[in-house]
């Protein structure tokens, strides 16, 4: 995020964003096409975590002496074009994962509920976004924080409810896969939080200590991730395998005596989800947009960044392969940036720390 | 320069008031909340019929119910057409079962269960039975005037809790569908003028029926499941009440021979005459419909209900990844053992 319009926040917020942003992939899309078993998928989670808490290290050793610079001021001070050229891409990576997420969610909302036209559904929801957006990231972090409560009570309330359900005969043998096909699970869950780059913009606004939160940030997700899996896995077993909306599945034959059709709740819980995540992603796509701008003007930045992403939405909406397709190259992408950006402006830096010396 | 807000906001609220009018919505009037759905086929058609609720001032539960019918090439155009006739919209989120005809189910059941397992109302824990005509059972109303859709939910709920027959649900089917070592079965009934019958359960492999498990072999089923609570067993001409069964199974590899272990625990109660040899006799009579459970199944008709297959997945990983189709290539023994306990 970059000085001109900065809002500090404290780690409990920035934690909440970054859960609850981590959590509605989760719950949408839970351990599917997944090649390995449900075990094994759990196991993955988990090297998926040593892999986030990996990758972090060069920008966390970055930060270190500059806790107050982004990524983009780092490189700004490697020189102009390298930091434009920086804010440049990840602003339209941050625009073009704020559209997939609003398309994913709009399809959700009207093929399951309403079975309608998605476009002025998604119209709106872009509308909340933008306006979610121009509150700021103090005003997201606070909300995030009673998200994140709801999220945990929500997670641990269905886990509970299954309790008299669970076959754990659903759970076959980790050892049935390969390790090696657990270990690339791992790595595809570890680059499927596209939160983790995130963090390289987010970092300076947060008051604190910022390792410990993102420390705390991983282990809850993992905690979320895991209840929602294992609630999924011991009810279901094999049929997870067929179903699109996994964990919405799940609640729909959840309930004891007259707590049931409880879907409802979840779906405002899930809408609660999607709009924290789109709205994070909106603000960083509206921050660095920004830097580009002498004088930025929010209204009008937001404008511009929230009619690209509502036509990137509606194409994405039209042609859901597109979305499909940039999965995986957005993923190898991020992972790479994550690692290999602070690499470069920390070799960078200490050259021409040596040279002017 | 600072945009003036208050005209941007009253423009955004009209924007949302206006867009609300154009999401397409389904007025309550036009819907047809149906009850109870059936699906028969017959000559390359699909007919599906709905008991669908139709508020009237009358205080009969059958006058309270309409019934609609539809044909089509598949169930999509059969709904359509119910749809078309009838000027409503069927809303299925409130359906207590979906009935099968025996000649559907033996025809295209795969196809039945897809349809609703990707229709988003259907819900995924709906009651599932077979019937001879599915048509009739929808239309059935008992001397009380009870529909289609209480008597037969009631009857599966507490045939189901006794043990006397399987109340399955879309997703459970699913799941043993989808677990390459299990197969699936759904419960059969029938009907009559103003009765409805169990007849034990059809059990499907590879999706096609295979054998008919009977009420006493049912029973059997449900003892090795852990399912049967509050049944009433005749054993020497004695009412004996079983409150609670447990059973735990266990799988052994030996010298690559398959032996499963079922050892089911009974509290039961008689009013009088308890004694060690009716004790002996009732769990003579369990093991007898365990076993006889076992034999149909599995080993005349190799249909796995039991998930004894996933169980061996999961204790014996290694053994199972050589053995693909562990059921007809192994010896498998199944002992049942019966430990009963009456007050």
């Amino acid at each position: 995020m970059q000085s001109n319009s900065r809002v500090m926040i404290g780690t409990m917020e920035a934690v909440s964003i970054l859960t609850v942003s981590r959590v509605f992939t989760a719950v949408t899309f839970p351990a599917q096409n997944s090649s390995i078993n449900i075990t094994s998928s759990m196991i993955a989670f988990v090297f998926g975590f040593v892999i986030d808490l990996i990758i972090i290290l060069p920008f966390l050793w970055l930060i270190k002496k500059h806790s107050t610079h982004s990524i983009v001021e780092f490189a700004y001070e490697i020189n102009d074009i390298f930091g434009k050229s920086i804010s440049l891409i990840f602003a339209f990576v941050f625009t073009l994962l704020c559209a997939m997420n609003l398309s994913s969610f709009t399809r959700f909302v009207s093929k399951e509920f309403l079975n309608t036209n998605a476009f002025p559904i998604l119209f709106l929801i872009t509308l909340a976004v933008v306006y979610c957006a121009f509150m700021g990231i103090e005003a997201l972090g606070r909300f995030s924080n009673i998200v994140l409560l709801i999220l945990i009570l929500s997670v641990f309330t269905v886990f509970f409810l299954f309790l008299n359900d669970y076959k754990l005969n659903n759970f076959y043998s980790p050892l049935e896969d390969n390790i090696l096909s657990t270990v690339s699970e791992g790595f595809f869950k570890a680059s499927n939080t596209f939160e983790v780059a995130s963090v390289l913009f987010l970092a300076p606004v947060v008051k604190g200590r910022k390792k410990r939160g993102f420390v705390y940030f991983l282990l809850i997700s993992l905690l979320l991730i895991e209840t929602i899996i294992f609630s999924i896995g011991a009810v279901f077993g094999d049929y997870a395998n067929i179903t699109t909306y996994t964990y919405y599945n799940l609640i729909q034959v959840s309930g004891i005596s007259s707590l049931r059709r409880i879907d409802s709740v979840y779906v405002a819980v899930w809408v609660l989800l999607g709009f924290v995540k789109s709205g994070y992603y909106l603000i960083l796509a509206e921050n660095l947009f920004s830097s580009f701008f002498k004088k930025p003007n929010k209204t009008h930045t937001l404008t511009i960044v929230g009619t690209i992403t509502f036509l990137i939405a509606g194409a994405l909406l039209l042609k859901p392969e597109i979305s499909m397709s940039l999965h995986l190259p957005l993923k190898i992408f991020l992972i790479l940036c994550i690692v290999v950006i602070p690499i470069i402006i920390l070799i960078l830096l200490k050259r021409r720390k040596r040279l002017e010396t | 320069m600072k945009l003036n807000q208050k005209p941007i906001g009253f423009i955004l609220l009209l924007i949302i008031t206006l867009l609300s009018t154009n999401i397409r919505s389904t007025q309550l009037s036009d819907r047809a909340i149906v009850e109870a759905l059936g699906v028969d086929y017959s000559n390359s058609l699909y007919t599906v019929t709905a008991q669908v609720y139709n508020p009237t001032s009358s205080e009969t539960a059958k006058s309270q119910t309409k019934i609609l019918t539809g044909s089509g090439e598949n169930i999509k155009k059969a709904i359509d057409d119910i749809n078309r006739k009838n000027s409503k919209t069927l809303y299925l989120s409130h359906n207590s079962f979906i009935a099968i005809g025996l000649e559907c189910a033996s025809f295209s059941l795969e196809d039945v269960l897809n349809f609703f397992q990707n229709d988003s109302q259907t819900r995924p824990d709906i009651l599932m039975v077979l019937t001879d005509k599915a048509e009739n059972l929808i239309k059935f109303t008992n001397d009380e005037n009870t529909t289609a859709a209480k008597s037969v939910a009631e009857i599966l709920k507490n045939n189901a809790q006794k043990g006397t027959l399987c109340d399955m649900r879309l997703y459970e089917i699913l799941r043993h569908k989808e677990t390459p070592t299990s197969d699936y079965m759904i419960p059969v009934i029938t009907n009559a003028d103003t009765t409805i019958n169990t007849q034990g359960v059809l059990v499907f492999k590879q999706n096609s029926p295979a054998v008919l498990i009977d009420e006493d072999e049912t029973i059997g089923y449900n003892f090795i499941k852990s399912n049967v609570k509050d049944l009433i067993l005749s054993v020497d001409d004695q009412a004996v009440e079983i409150k609670n069964s447990h059973s735990r199974v266990e799988a052994k590899i030996i010298n690559d021979e398959i032996e499963f272990n079922v050892n089911i625990e009974i509290d039961a109660a008689v009013n009088e005459g308890n004694s060690q040899e009716l004790t002996e006799l009732l769990e003579k009579e369990v093991k007898e419909k365990s076993q006889s459970a076992v034999q149909t199944a599995l080993f005349e008709n190799g249909c796995d209900i039991f998930e004894f297959g996933k169980l061996l997945r999961t204790t014996h990983p290694s053994f199972l990844k050589r053995y693909k189709n562990w059921s007809n290539d192994q010896k498998i023994t199944v002992f049942v053992s019966v430990e009963c306990h009456i007050e």
